[in-house]
């Protein structure tokens, strides 16, 4: 029987400070880890030996129709029901403001009948203008990466394998625009799936999503390739499937969601920073696990140097992390790991590194250490949310604010730099949107992502008043600051809730927000195309269907195809 | 039928659209989603809450005494007074939507375990506190008998067999749900071109 280890078996360094990883220019350099929502999805898998079937795949020769994947997870049956049709190429964008896709998808709760997938199919294809039912867990569409979906098609039907250049260069068949949760346009809320086994973490149900839709993708690739070779055509091969994930475009509307889920930001963050205590803590390494911290480090240049982006400011940041390797690589040997606390040894080489480059060490040490840190991703959801606490003076709130808020107290709001962007919902279609406060209109419809300006707002009148009085009796004269009153003293109690910047200033830069969450998530390979919007992809070398129960399941950390 | 999550959004964005801050208006919605978990029409009695927009809170803080009637702006307060300095409070003029306090009641009682009496006089006074008082009918000069109590503790008002909803989805009346949809509207950005164009950084088709 294996043993149970408790918290106080556990050593660990201490944890980083909140105000030095809640910084956006942190966030922004996160890598993905082994605690990232899609590996623990595919661990999990892999340790209740799921298997994937396939029920419904009812597609026409061009590869138009429907099909039905389901799964065991927890003990339940869930089944992504997919839909493809032909898209007229002008309507093939990746923005909220879409209106039709190549594909689109449901998760369902247990095993659809004919009659489910018609309610389906006359619903989930129109996505936001559709109704869906508490049966349906997630919502989500992808439209093909034309390119590479054609190349791959004409090849496998001539009886041939796709170029691998292009198949790394772009690294998925068809992109997701949007995975919905959570109860938007009828669908499950979350407390539908909250405490079902293998559901419970955050966005398992959306990872879950995606990786069957990764799977269908390259089902449809084989599908029509076999429809239009005939017997010339091949299958893709293992090696080229496990290569192509499923792209991601992202753009702003995940950004606000980091700031109003303060709490569970704080236990992401809180189990992230948990690990790495406890990696640091390591006395020493066994020989196998010597020879493992090796092979991850190579992995990692092969990584950086198969990662090329457009976009100039990650590419240069790319470069400097290449460099900064480079000479860090070879610094990373046997003797080096022998030295007492040798990941402390390890996340030294980094330190004086750029941003990117420490995290960058941060993932590959947590990597090697299951036996320590997994497990911890049991924490990352929570049952609590901001609330305030109206018994609590005047006085001590100001006293919290100066010692762990002094981000926000020290920013001069009459500048203008500092106030120059306003975070807005457009009506249309109510795609999230960043504007220019000085230039654009709607600014006084803005969502409250000013976090900073309005603690020091607070701050300012509570100082004008009795020090004794309690937030109950504050609140009488200054109901608006309600909002900041909850924001603090959430802070009070979950250290790591709140971005310690400003986030209306013209310094703030929206993809670092969006490279924090899709962190979490797993993805790889961020691809901004603007400060506002990134392409990613996800999954990429993650098992297959049929090998959840090789090792592949767990060892794919930072993808990178095989060299030489 | 509607989704818990996707019914919280819309009331908050209307009480925001009513003019309340966010604070307050996070708190609307929730104390609106509670009473439709409870059972209740908690769509219809935040809406009929919010039209006004806020009010000014008038509170003699000697007497304990609430002088508002509109208890979007003062139910809060109140639960806050009730929790934050655990005395009572009161008001001896009926509260406009007085469902609405149930629903602040019934998150701050999940929240903190606290138990809240609520007491409806016949004359249309209320009072709110933690411990029940035995002369409660001193307040408005009725008898007990014509009083309605309401104790909820946990979250869950437990002076009545209504018990939590288990149900995963909730019908709404769609007059309510239009009126609450036109509210929140207003937090919207009209559309232009230029905001199409820029404000989510990314362009109009993608064939690659």
């Amino acid at each position: 029987m294996a043993e149970v280890k408790h918290e106080a078996d556990y050593n660990e360094a201490p944890l980083r400070e909140p105000s030095d990883v809640m910084r956006l220019e942190r966030m922004g350099s996160f890598f993905p880890t082994r605690l990232s929502f899609m590996r623990t999805l595919m661990r999990r898998l892999s340790g209740e030996g799921s298997k994937v079937s396939r029920p419904v795949f009812d597609m026409d020769d061009e590869g138009y129709g429907r099909a039905v994947y389901s799964v065991d997870v927890g003990g339940k049956t869930y089944s992504l029901v997919a839909f493809s049709i032909k898209l007229d190429p002008n309507d093939r964008t990746d923005r909220v403001i879409a209106e039709a896709w190549d594909t689109s998808y449901a998760l369902y709760d247990g095993v659809p009948t004919k009659e489910e997938v018609d309610r389906l199919e006359a619903n989930v294809p129109h996505q936001e203008a559709g109704r869906c039912c508490a049966k349906d867990l997630i919502l989500s569409r992808a439209n093909k990466s034309v390119r590479l979906f054609e190349h791959v098609v004409d090849c496998l039907s001539k009886g041939e394998q796709p170029d691998m250049a292009q198949i790394d260069e772009i690294g998925y068949l068809m992109r997701t625009t949007a995975v919905y949760g959570n109860g938007k346009f009828g669908i499950a809320d979350r407390t539908r799936i909250c405490e079902r086994e293998g559901l419970s973490g955050p966005f398992q149900a959306e990872m879950l999503t995606v990786w069957l839709i990764r799977g269908f993708t390259h089902d449809l690739a084989n599908h029509v390739a076999a429809k239009r070779g005939g017997d010339k055509a091949v299958a893709l091969s293992d090696d080229i499937k496990r290569h192509l994930g499923i792209g991601n475009s992202t753009g702003l509307g995940m950004a606000p969601f980091l700031v109003s889920h303060p709490v569970l930001i704080n236990s992401w963050m809180l189990v992230r920073e948990t690990a790495l205590a406890r990696v640091r803590a390591v006395d020493a390494l066994d020989a196998a696990t010597s020879q493992r911290v090796l092979q991850l480090a190579e992995r990692v240049t092969r990584h950086l140097d198969q990662w090329n982006v457009v976009d100039e400011r990650q590419m240069k940041r790319i470069e400097v992390v290449r460099g900064e390797w480079a000479d860090i690589g070879p610094q990373i040997t046997l003797d080096a790991l022998a030295q007492p606390y040798p990941y402390e040894h390890l996340l030294s080489l980094a330190k004086n590194g750029s941003t990117e480059c420490q995290e960058l060490m941060v993932a590959l040490v947590l990597e090697p250490n299951g036996d320590l840190i997994d497990g911890l991703e049991e924490c990352m959801a929570t049952p609590y949310d901001m609330r305030l606490d109206p018994s609590i003076s005047v006085g001590v709130l100001c006293a919290f604010i100066k010692d762990k808020m002094d981000w926000a107290l020290s920013l001069d709001f009459e500048q203008t730099k500092e106030t120059a962007q306003f975070w807005y919902v457009s009506e249309e279609k109510l795609e999230p949107r960043l504007g220019l406060r000085f230039e654009e209109e709607g600014a006084e419809l803005e969502m409250p992502l000013d976090i900073a300006r309005r603690v020091q707002a607070l701050y300012r009148d509570m100082e004008k008043v009795d020090q004794n009085q309690i937030m109950a009796e504050f609140l009488l004269a200054h109901p608006h600051h309600r909002y900041a009153v909850k924001r603090a003293q959430t802070m009070e109690r979950f250290p790591y809730s709140e971005i310690q910047d400003n986030l209306i200033s013209e310094r703030c830069l929206p993809i670092d927000m969006l490279r924090c969450k899709l962190s979490f998530f797993g993805a790889s390979k961020f691809d901004p195309k603007s400060d506002r919007w990134t392409r990613i992809t996800l999954y990429q070398g993650a098992p297959l269907f049929h090998e959840l129960s090789t090792e592949r399941a767990d060892d794919w950390w930072l993808p990178a195809l095989e060299t030489g | 039928m509607f989704s818990l999550n996707e019914i919280s959004a819309t009331l908050r964005k209307a009480a925001v659209g009513s003019g309340f801050d966010v604070g307050r208006a996070q708190d609307i919605a929730a104390a609106g989603c509670w009473l439709i978990s409870s059972g209740y029409d908690g769509a219809g009695a935040v809406l009929k809450a919010i039209e006004a927009g806020p009010q000014p809170i008038s509170f003699d803080g000697e007497n304990s005494h609430f002088q508002n009637v509109h208890v979007a702006s003062c139910g809060l307060a109140a639960v806050d007074i009730v929790e934050g300095s655990e005395r009572f409070v009161v008001s001896y003029n009926p509260l406009d939507v007085p469902e609405l306090l149930l629903g602040f009641v019934g998150v701050a009682s999940a929240a903190n375990d606290n138990d809240y009496t609520i007491a409806f006089g016949s004359k249309g006074g209320v009072l709110l506190c933690v411990e029940p008082d035995t002369s409660l009918d001193d307040f408005f000069g009725d008898k007990a008998a014509k009083m309605t109590l309401w104790t909820v503790r946990q979250g869950v008002v437990i002076s009545k067999d209504d018990q939590i909803s288990q149900e995963d989805e909730h019908r709404m009346d769609l007059e309510t749900w239009v009126k609450l949809l036109d509210l929140a509207q207003k937090t919207y950005v009209p559309a232009s071109e230029a905001s199409r164009l820029s404000g989510a950084g990314a362009g109009l088709v993608d064939n690659d």
